[in-house]
């Protein structure tokens, strides 16, 4: 600086004035006591809860890279729980279907066993009535059967198409192993005959006759001559009957009959 | 294309333009110290950094708004600011640095609220100083009553051409010109290139130039 008073002030020279533009010392006394005053009101202070958002901001950007291994690895893991979770509920599934195809295929097994056996008149001597109720008995389980692989079938849109697949394949090598022995009317192999002689094991009351059908039949030969021929409307009459008459029914209306050896009378 | 070499003047030429002098890096090292006090809990140890730089904050205040009431209170609101985030003061730039540029915020905040309300309480010129009582012998060229209102004048007009200055470009004036910052620090402390802050000193320059001709021509 040029401070000589000949010589004509510049700019910086009169902005340096301002450098003198000082206050005293009272100013000072002053000035700390206000501020320790203040400085005394911040420690005491309670700060808002939100004054805390720095400090957590901070501590963010000093341990970032923790911070983030940290959250990487809770992602991670994460997703591996939802994949394992996933992964166990197909497995889950799948055993589910594969047991639902065979109980399927048994079923299908057994009833086609039974309807065979109810197609041989000569053999069995119950009336076709009972062979129709064993076989609506015997079909029970293939309904069942055959909702459990719906809702199965249902659940597989939730399944993965490799899930999917396996099970279609499986279904289709079972469908065709099952349906081929039906329509040909033949149970070759082990397993057709193991497991028609299962269901033949499994279910013995099916084949027995109540007392009510035995009595049924034996009045019903009694009142119905043409029974005893043998012949094949006689007996869709006689079964049309019995569907008809309920047993009381039957007993009242048996008494009004008479049997000869060539007619049939009937009291009014 | 950029060579290697290239890179490598560029980094020089880079740390040699950021680099402090040993004088402030000795203050810096000073301040540090203290600074870690402080963060360790020692409140009083803080007094020491007031006693340090309360009158070139207070400076800077004052004469970025020319009010002394006004500058007290923002000087004591930026050492209480200082004083409450000092935990989160890593150390990255000096504690001057760091200081000043609270200092300097806190005023722009200011101004910008109570830009429309601007009036002077001017402090008195302090003559004891040989080198102001010469300038102002120079300036004035008056003796006797008349010179302490011809004082009182020139610094009026000093004043109102200051505050005609944008807030920006009266920041880079006071931090340049009367507290004697390089435009390295004022780019610290303003957040904006030494670029930014040379051409706002030379466009301010111009302006107070224009304002205060006639003290010149005298």
């Amino acid at each position: 600086m040029n401070a000589d008073p000949k010589e004509l002030p510049t700019l910086e020279n009169l902005l340096r004035l301002k450098r003198a533009e000082t206050p005293g010392p009272e100013f000072w006394t002053r000035f700390e006591a206000e501020l320790r005053g203040r400085q005394l009101a911040a420690i005491v202070e309670k700060r808002p809860w939100w004054c805390a958002f720095p400090k957590v901001y901070v501590f963010a950007l000093r341990h970032n890279r923790q911070i983030g291994s940290v959250a990487a690895l809770a992602v991670a893991s994460f997703f591996g729980y939802q994949e394992f979770h996933a992964f166990a509920a197909n497995a889950h599934r799948s055993a589910r279907i594969q047991v639902a195809y065979m109980v399927r295929s048994d079923t299908q097994s057994a009833s086609a066993r039974v309807f065979s056996a109810a197609a041989k008149p000569a053999s069995v001597t119950i009336p076709s009535r009972t062979a129709a109720t064993v076989a609506t008995v015997s079909a029970e389980p293939v309904s069942h059967a055959g909702l459990e692989l719906a809702s199965s079938q249902s659940d597989d849109a939730s399944l993965r198409p490799s899930a999917r697949l396996i099970a279609a394949t499986l279904a289709a090598a079972r469908m065709n192993g099952t349906m081929g022995g039906e329509f040909a009317g033949l149970q070759t192999g082990f397993e057709p005959q193991a497991a028609s002689l299962g269901a033949q094991m499994d279910e013995p009351l099916a084949n027995m006759t109540t007392p009510s059908e035995e009595r049924r039949s034996r009045l019903m030969a009694s009142a119905v001559p043409a029974r005893a021929t043998g012949g094949g409307f006689s007996e869709r009459v006689s079964e049309r009957l019995a569907s008809r008459l309920s047993d009381d029914r039957l007993y009242e209306q048996l008494s009004r009959y008479g049997v000869g050896a060539t007619a049939v009378s009937i009291k009014f | 294309m950029i060579t290697c070499a290239a890179v490598t003047e560029a980094s020089k030429a880079l740390g040699k333009t950021i680099s402090a002098s040993p004088e402030r890096q000795r203050e810096a090292d000073s301040d540090s110290d203290i600074v870690r006090r402080v963060q360790e809990g020692d409140v009083a140890a803080f007094d020491q950094l007031i006693l340090k730089y309360r009158q070139r904050i207070y400076g800077v205040i004052y004469n970025l708004t020319s009010n002394r009431e006004d500058a007290s209170d923002l000087a004591q609101e930026a050492f209480i600011k200082s004083f409450q985030s000092i935990h989160r003061f890593q150390g990255q730039s000096s504690f001057f640095t760091w200081l000043y540029r609270i200092a300097v915020n806190s005023t722009l905040s200011h101004l910008r609220k109570s830009r429309l309300r601007t009036f002077f309480s001017l402090e008195k010129i302090n003559e004891d100083d040989p080198v102001s009582r010469e300038l102002i012998a120079a300036v004035t060229d008056s003796t006797g009553a008349d010179r302490g209102a011809h004082v009182k004048e020139l610094q009026e007009r000093l004043n109102e051409a200051f505050q005609k200055l944008s807030i920006r470009h009266r920041t880079v004036v006071t931090l340049f010109e009367i507290d004697g910052l390089s435009h390295q620090q004022i780019a610290e402390i303003m957040d904006c290139s030494v670029g930014t802050v040379r051409s706002r000193l030379h466009y301010a320059k111009q302006l107070l130039q224009a304002e205060l001709q006639p003290y010149f021509n005298r």
